[in-house]
């Protein structure tokens, strides 16, 4: 690696927490990082193998390597003892022992911690999944700092890094992944209508349709997902839907402190979503809090996903519409036509966006105040949403798009408007085959 | 009316895997059937639920609609409305429990909900 460049990395003062500069320091002087895996071949010019810095432990690249019986696995261990284990234990045997290097400490741990080997395998998985992350936010720093510094670089080399990046993304644990992702708000124009018919009966199994009745009503539905707490979990692999693991009740058996490194992987994970999505997260938190606090909105935490609220708009009043059959000539098209356009709900329910929209943007000198405190103190103008809130689009099927003004530091966030229709029968085998097509 | 996207539970139609996109809307069908409890699957038990009678008519009327419609307009719009006033009444009800239970969507029938439920508690 460039001189100029790994100096430079080691003195970004944003490398946080202060164990990952400890890890990655050795990565770096050991010349370590470069020997995982794949790496090498996709990055070959950024870093270039020098055979005297292999250690043990490292020599094939660790990351594909959950082989605990291969000697090569001690060394990563030993080597990340001293950031992992930490804490009591670290004490307990300082006490007794006093100083010992990390690798001394590993062997102590091992000696007098009943480990089984399917719980050695949970924490070495776990232990490559942390150091894939730091490797990911020492890729994201490195990238920015290249930015930042205007290093020149062609354009070869920029895709290494990208590709770099990439990797280290592609190797994190899929529930690690999902907190590092951006999820945008969401709102919905809720239409509930109540459907129900009238028909002659003419023969046997042959009905004629006399009317069809709607009774509607709507409102809004906002989804906002805020960043939630790391846990151990796991990703359901068709539903996405998190499920809690047992690594939690396993290391506290190895007595591994778990604060240390769940605060570490929280700081991580903090660390990429501040790179890639600026200060979304405090807008969101303090955009979140802005709802709750108001009191014609209903608000709700999501069961499925963790971190969603869910916010509801208040039911517009009820609407009547009866159809004569010799007047529409009910098809799914018509029916259609009458719940949204002629009932003229659609229209109410844009303007309850544009109220909402107002009630976000319209405060946005206290939401930023008091969500983005931090990262003004530097800018002398917060300059506040003006214009247009609810943008028309072209295509009347694309719907609207809201605005959620981020201020000077904060970009903002386009909330695309869907819309959904609720059609509700009593028994509606019978009411749904009168619709024409 | 795309069918292919209905399914069907009971003897109900339902849109359980996702909505019948049409025109930039997500439509969903529900049978207020799947949602009521079994001792009460009338439309008159749902409505007395909910405090809306059902309005009854005589036995003539229900035979021939289109006569009655003609004869009594006014009556015929209060009957039929009120009808789907106690399905609306109903699914609002129904979504603002599932609501409670952290779920912005109305589920497909009462056993989605105590699914909900359960997780929940």
């Amino acid at each position: 690696m460039n001189e100029k460049v790994r100096d430079g990395i080691l003195k970004i003062p944003c490398l946080t927490p202060l164990d990952l500069t400890v890890c990655v320091k050795k990565e770096l002087t050991g010349g370590a990082m470069i020997s995982v895996g794949n790496l090498v071949k996709i990055n070959h010019k950024l870093f270039e193998i020098k055979d005297s810095l292999y250690r043990v432990g490292l020599e094939d690249g660790f990351i594909y390597d959950t082989n605990l019986l291969n000697k090569r696995v001690y060394g990563i261990l030993s080597d990340h003892a001293g950031v992992l284990i930490g804490g009591e234990f670290k004490e307990k045997i300082r006490k007794e022992k006093g100083c010992l290097s990390d690798a001394s400490l590993y062997e102590e741990y091992n000696k007098s911690v009943l480990v089984t080997p399917s719980s050695k395998l949970m924490y070495y998985n776990l232990l490559v999944g942390v150091l894939c992350l730091y490797l990911y936010v020492l890729s994201l720093h490195l990238s920015r700092l290249v930015e930042l510094n205007g290093i020149d670089l062609v354009r070869e080399l920029k895709s290494d890094f990208r590709a770099l990046s990439n990797f280290f993304y592609s190797t994190l644990e899929p529930s690690l992944r999902s907190k590092m992702s951006k999820n945008s708000p969401k709102i919905r124009q809720q239409i509930l209508a109540g459907y129900d018919t009238e028909y002659k009966n003419e023969a046997y199994g042959a009905n004629k349709l006399v009317s069809a009745q709607l009774s509607l009503t709507g409102n809004l539905v906002l989804e906002i997902t805020k960043r939630a707490p790391y846990e151990f979990e796991t990703l359901h692999t068709v539903t996405q839907e998190s499920l809690k693991t047992e690594t939690k009740n396993v290391l506290k058996g190895m007595e591994i402190s778990l604060e240390g490194l769940i605060n570490n992987i929280e700081e991580s994970i903090g660390s990429v979503r501040s790179l890639k999505y600026g200060n979304y997260d405090e807008l969101v938190s303090s955009l979140v809090e802005k709802l709750k606090g108001d009191k014609s909105i209903t608000s709700e935490e999501s069961q499925l996903v963790k971190g969603k609220c869910i916010f509801v708009t208040s039911k517009l009043p009820g609407l009547r519409r009866l159809l004569i059959k010799k007047d529409v000539g009910l098809n799914w098209e018509s029916l259609l036509s009458e719940i949204t356009e002629g009932s003229g709900l659609k229209e109410k329910l844009d303007l309850e966006v544009k109220k909402l929209s107002e009630k976000i943007n319209g405060g946005c000198e206290g939401l930023l105040k008091g969500g983005c405190e931090g990262l003004l103190k530097d800018s002398k103008t917060v300059s506040l949403y003006e214009g247009e809130v609810v943008k028309k689009s072209l295509d009347v099927f694309k719907g609207s798009i809201l605005k959620i003004k981020g201020g000077d530091l904060c970009k903002d966030i386009s909330v695309k408007v869907g819309n959904e229709i609720y059609l509700m029968s009593h028994y509606n085998v019978a009411d749904l085959s009168m619709i024409e097509d | 009316m795309k069918a292919g996207k209905l399914d069907i539970i009971g003897k109900s139609y339902v849109s359980v895997k996702g909505g019948i996109k049409t025109k930039g809307y997500n439509i969903y069908i529900r049978d207020t059937m799947l949602l009521a409890s079994a001792a009460a699957q009338s439309l008159k038990a749902l409505g007395s639920m909910h405090g809306i009678a059902k309005l009854e008519l005589d036995e003539a009327s229900y035979l021939d609609m289109g006569l009655f419609l003609k004869k009594e307009p006014e009556k015929y719009k209060d009957y039929a409305l009120n009808d789907s006033e106690i399905v609306l009444a109903h699914g609002v009800f129904v979504l603002d429990f599932a609501l409670k239970m952290g779920v912005s969507k109305m589920p497909c029938s009462l056993g989605s909900l105590s699914r909900l439920c359960l997780k929940r508690y």
